[in-house]
C-alpha cells in the first residue's frame, strides 16, 4: 500500500503542473489555428463578393443594352468604358432592385468614382457605413468619358 | 543517474516537443491569403492593361510628356487617336525610349498605390519600384506598334503588379 508521501512529492507536482501548462498552450494553439484558418476561408467569400460586386462596373451585363424591364445581369460597362445611360438606369431601378439582382444577401455596397486628381465626381448609392462588420474596400481602374477613373467599391455586411 | 534528473530530463524533452509544435502551428500562415492577395493583384494588372490599351492618347494631352511631343512635332495630332499603349510602344521602338518611359511614369504613378512595372519582350518601360515582393500578378496585352515613319510593327506588353 502506497503512503501518501510517495505519490504527492514535489517532483510530482512541477510534472503534473508543466503537463497541463503544455497542454493548455497545444490546445491555444490549435483553436487558435483553426479560428485562423476559419477567417481566412470567410475573408475569401467575402473577397469573392467583393470582387463580384466590383465587377458590376468592367462588365457589359444581359442583354448587353439592358433597361430597368428587361435587365438579367447587371454591367455597367459598353465598349470597354462605364456607360452613362447605364449608370442613369442603376439610379432609376434604385438600390433595393439592385442589390437583389446582385444578390448581395446580408451585404450593402457603395461605389464612389474618383477622378485621376482624386475629386470625387460619382457616388451610388447615398448610404452610409454605421452598424456594419467586415468592412471591405476593392479600388479598380476604369475609363469614363475616354479619361482614367478610379472605381473604389465598399462592401459590408449589415450588423 | 539519479531518478528525480531522468524525470527533470523527460519532462524538458516533453515540453520542448510541445513548444515545438505549438510554434509551428501558430506560425504557418494560411495559403488562403497569399491567393486573395494574387487574386486582387491579378484583376489590378488586367484592369491597368484594358485601360492603357482602350484610352486614346488624347485623353492624356495635358501630361507633360505629350505636350512636350506635340510641341517639339515628334508626334502628330492623328497620333492622339493611337490607344496610349500603341504611343508608348511606337515611340519605345523608334528609340525615344526615355520619352515612352516618361509618359508610362506620368499615367502609371497615378493608377495605383502598388508597385507596378510596365515591361514588353525583355524590357522594362517603367517600373515604380524594385520585385520584392511574394505576390506578383502579370496582365498581358497584344499591342500594334505603329512606329512613327514605320510600317506596322507589333509587340506584347506585360503590366506587374507586386503588392
Amino acid at each position: 500500500m502506497l503512503i501518501k508521501g510517495q505519490t504527492l512529492t514535489y517532483d510530482f507536482f512541477v510534472a503534473s503542473s508543466v503537463f497541463f501548462l503544455a497542454t493548455t498552450i497545444l490546445l491555444f494553439s490549435i483553436y487558435y489555428k483553426f479560428e485562423t484558418i476559419r477567417e481566412a476561408q470567410e475573408k475569401g467569400e467575402l473577397t469573392e463578393l467583393l470582387i463580384s460586386a466590383s465587377d458590376v462596373w468592367f462588365k457589359e451585363g444581359y442583354p448587353k443594352y439592358w433597361s430597368i424591364e428587361n435587365v438579367v445581369e447587371i454591367g455597367i460597362s459598353n465598349e470597354n468604358q462605364i456607360n452613362t445611360t447605364k449608370i442613369r438606369f442603376m439610379e432609376e431601378m434604385g438600390y433595393e432592385k439592385f442589390a437583389s439582382i446582385l444578390n448581395l444577401g446580408n451585404f450593402d455596397v457603395n461605389y464612389l468614382i474618383y477622378s485621376q486628381n482624386g475629386t470625387l465626381i460619382y457616388y451610388f448609392p447615398s448610404r452610409s457605413v454605421e452598424n456594419s462588420k467586415n468592412i471591405l474596400v476593392f479600388e479598380r481602374t476604369a475609363i469614363w468619358n475616354d479619361s482614367i477613373v478610379r472605381v473604389r467599391t465598399i462592401l459590408w455586411q449589415r450588423a | 543517474m539519479a531518478k528525480s534528473v531522468i524525470f527533470t530530463m523527460d519532462i524538458m524533452i516533453g515540453v520542448f516537443l510541445l513548444l515545438v509544435i505549438s510554434s509551428a502551428i501558430l506560425l504557418s500562415t494560411p495559403e488562403i491569403t497569399y491567393e486573395i492577395s494574387f487574386q486582387l493583384n491579378s484583376i489590378e494588372a488586367r484592369d491597368v492593361i484594358n485601360v492603357l490599351s482602350n484610352t486614346k492618347a488624347k485623353s492624356f494631352i495635358d501630361t507633360k510628356s505629350i505636350k512636350d511631343l506635340i510641341e517639339n512635332q515628334t508626334i502628330k495630332r492623328e497620333d492622339l487617336n493611337k490607344t496610349i499603349l500603341d504611343l508608348i510602344g511606337s515611340l519605345w521602338y523608334s528609340g525615344n525610349k526615355t520619352t515612352a518611359s516618361n509618359i508610362a511614369r506620368e499615367i502609371l504613378e497615378n493608377m495605383t498605390k502598388k508597385c507596378i512595372s510596365l515591361q514588353t519582350e525583355n524590357e522594362t518601360i517603367y517600373s515604380s519600384c524594385n520585385f520584392t515582393s511574394k505576390s506578383v500578378s502579370v496582365a498581358y496585352a497584344l499591342a500594334s506598334g505603329y512606329e512613327i515613319g514605320r510600317p506596322v510593327s507589333g509587340y506584347a506588353a506585360r503590366a506587374w503588379l507586386t503588392k
